[in-house]
């Protein structure tokens, strides 16, 4: 396996495989062992055409941590606005002979397109409304962390279904290792042909989805839909679709709440709930660190 | 005086009736004699063609020949040789030029072009709207002068249902017809790809086929309420076909016409990602694939046409919402048509119909038929033979098809236009 574009690569000894080096590097990284030279010589290029944040600074910091050199190609200074295709940024990015791309795109297919094109290690980190595998390994290892398996979990999905790369990576990678999926969200952002994804459940009411699960998932939502007649207003959104704490009550009791950020407050969740007790949202993010590390690790042990 | 003998071929002329072993002799250009068994005689060139079916040349109505203004993608010449390589001798060119065919002088400028390049029969589309911009109709009675034969702003629909109404009212009073591009904007906004599961799975942004559909049903109502005809360009759904089945039985003057890639390719053709696979309307699934080829075995689709539509590579390789749809087909349509054959949807003699005779009617041509004394203007090919489509066979400027590096089977292997051979394949 050169590159990691989507969580169909994935199957349960991969899983552990990588799961494995997660659970080293964080150990190392908790006692204390910030520089560890795995990637030393390496270089991992970062064309992000897509904003980020956590995403990029969490490849790029995880590469940096390992030894590697990182370059950073962010959106304003990418030639994608210059009027240069794809294919062009892809054979440029090609002879500069960097170890990783890493690559987040608008388009879905682009880390594909870039995987077929290049020698390179690609790392799909988000493309279009496709795939976030790395995002889906890390949300199952800290659910993994929590409930010590996932196989016979419940676990609901809520939100903008349609245009989420999350959900398409997390419902896929989530119910191969065996967890009971139900998917919640405004039918109008609810795929045509939900069929395809197996998931064991479909509803547009979220009282029915979060109902007795171990997890709940929220999806961010994208404001800027709400324009093109998605949803009508965030108030009813967040009435209809909200987490608030009747609503966590209807969980398990032990149940946790992610979201792979950033949160609209006051409309995925009351804001209070963001880093409330039943929430892993930071954990994410400081997993997000360690399984990168690891799918970098995974990517040059093949 | 120049003999060619055409020996050992299967005749399909659905005109006279005719379909059995039949030999060839082409004199001057012109066809002296249809017989079994003509014995070769001294000077005559005496061609081979065992195993070769003869049809009347093919008509296609819907083809994109870029010309003028996009000559970088196809022009009238390439498209020309194209053509005849598919075993066309008539090519209906499409008005989305730069600038868009809506004025007589440009009309002739297409006409003229394809006489000169004197390949085969090059007749423009007008546009139905001045600059295909859907608001104001084009002098469409003028065109219709300087040989225009028909109407469509291709490429785009006309959204606006009154103005549809008004140009189906105006072009079937001078004896013409509107074709629309049935595409509701609204409805497929930003999507790039068919919206079934394929779309789903993959997070591309989907285009509803309820995009076409609706656009269909209005042009069939409008066309029952006007009496008048309108031709539904490029059919792909399989809902699509359920309405102009009704419409057909409420007596409207409606007519249809299916695309090679609809018959044939499926919308996992974007598994890989790659814009070769964008097409408007876009490759459907294969339920719709199937209920299109039926339709066309029954006559609910009346014929096929390529919707031929060259871009240069470097437009494929812009991203999805950038890229612009269509594939080339005219060197593909028999091969496809053949296949259908092969499985069984319809028998030869409809294959030769769906590509010739049909479309010829529709737009008025004097009927395709192979007799003593006429020119020759004739297709042979070889029902059986393959071929792998390569960049090297392509005679457009443009390669955009996701064919490339499959095989075919079904081989042009001459075509003759006012007679005179065109193409040996």
């Amino acid at each position: 396996m050169k590159d990691l574009i989507s969580v169909n690569q994935i199957n349960r000894q991969i899983f552990e495989d990588i799961f494995h080096f997660f659970k080293e590097y964080k150990n190392r990284y908790k006692n204390g062992e910030t520089k560890i030279s795995d990637l030393r010589g390496y270089s991992v290029l970062l064309p992000f055409f897509e904003e980020s944040t956590r995403t990029r600074t969490s490849f790029e910091l995880a590469g940096k941590i390992m030894g590697a050199d990182t370059i950073n190609i962010s959106g304003s200074s990418s030639s994608i606005k210059k009027g240069e295709t794809l294919y062009d940024t892809i054979k440029t990015l090609e002879a500069m002979q960097s170890d990783f791309i890493v690559i987040r795109h608008s388009m879905a297919g682009a880390a594909h397109i870039v995987a077929k094109e290049v020698k390179s290690h690609v790392i799909n980190a988000g493309d279009g409304a496709h795939e976030h595998p790395s995002q889906a390994l890390l949300d199952a290892f800290t659910i993994l962390e929590h409930k010590g398996k996932i196989e016979g979990l419940k676990i609901a999905i809520i939100g903008d279904i349609l245009h989420s790369r999350v959900a398409r990576s997390d419902m896929k990678l989530l119910k191969m290792l065996g967890a009971e999926i139900t998917v919640c969200g405004p039918q109008t952002m609810l795929p045509r042909h939900m069929e395809v994804f197996d998931v064991d459940y479909v509803t547009t009411n979220i009282d029915d989805a979060l109902k007795d699960k171990d997890v709940a998932i929220f999806l961010r939502i994208q404001l800027e839909r709400q324009k093109k007649v998605f949803f009508s207003t965030l108030n009813e959104y967040s009435i209809k679709y909200g987490l608030n704490q009747k609503r966590i009550d209807l969980l398990k009791e032990d149940a946790v709440i992610m979201h792979p950020g950033p949160v609209n407050r006051g409309v995925e969740m009351q804001s209070e709930l963001v880093y409330g007790e039943r929430s892993l949202i930071l954990e994410q993010v400081e997993n997000g660190l360690f399984t990168r590390m690891a799918i970098y690790r995974f990517l040059i042990e093949q | 005086m120049s003999h060619i003998l055409l020996k050992g071929g299967f005749l399909i002329d659905p005109v006279s009736g005719v379909s059995d072993f039949k030999d060839i002799l082409i004199e001057n250009g012109k066809i002296k004699k249809i017989e079994k068994d003509i014995s070769p005689f001294a000077g005559c060139e005496v061609k081979d063609i065992k195993d070769c079916i003869i049809s009347p040349s093919f008509v296609d109505i819907h083809a994109h020949l870029r010309d003028p203004g996009q000559t970088y993608k196809e022009d009238i010449r390439t498209g020309s040789l194209a053509a005849v390589a598919g075993g066309y001798t008539t090519v209906v060119c499409m008005p989305n030029t730069i600038p868009a065919l809506d004025d007589a002088s440009l009309i002739r400028y297409v006409i003229e072009k394809g006489e000169e390049v004197g390949l085969c029969r090059v007749l423009p589309a007008g546009a139905i709207t001045k600059g295909r911009k859907g608001k104001e109709l084009t002098e469409m009675s003028l065109l219709k002068d300087a040989g225009a034969v028909y109407f469509t702003d291709d490429g785009a629909p006309v959204m606006d249902s009154h103005i549809m109404r008004k140009a189906m009212e105006f072009a079937g009073s001078i004896g013409s017809f509107v074709a629309d591009h049935c595409e509701d904007l609204s409805l497929s906004s930003d999507g790039v790809a068919h919206e079934g599961e394929i779309a789903a799975a993959l997070g591309l942004p989907p285009l509803p086929p309820e995009a076409e559909d609706t656009m269909i049903a209005r042009d069939c109502i409008l066309s029952l309420h006007t009496g008048m005809p309108v031709h539904i360009c490029h059919l792909s759904t399989k809902v699509g076909v359920e309405i102009v089945t009704w419409a057909k039985a409420m007596g409207a003057k409606v007519t249809a016409e299916v695309t090679p890639h609809h018959l044939y390719l499926a919308d996992e053709e974007w598994l890989d990602f790659s814009c070769v696979a964008k097409v408007s309307p876009p490759l459907r699934e294969h339920e719709d694939i199937e209920a299109v080829r039926w339709a066309l075995a029954s006559g609910i689709i009346d014929f096929v046409a390529t919707d031929h539509a060259p871009h240069a590579h470097q437009e494929k390789l812009l991203e999805h919402h950038l890229c612009p749809p269509g594939m080339i087909g005219l060197q593909f349509a028999l091969p496809i048509v053949l296949e259908l054959v092969k499985k069984d949807y319809f028998d030869m003699k409809r294959a030769v119909e769906v590509l010739s005779t049909k479309p010829a009617e529709k737009i008025g041509l004097k009927p395709p038929q192979i007799k003593e004394g006429e020119l020759a203007e004739f297709t042979v090919f070889n029902p059986t033979e393959s071929w792998e489509v390569t960049e090297d066979v392509i005679y457009s400027k443009s390669k955009n098809t996701p064919l490339l590096g499959r095989k075919l089977v079904g081989k042009v292997k001459y075509t003759f236009y006012n007679g005179k051979l065109v193409y040996k394949g």
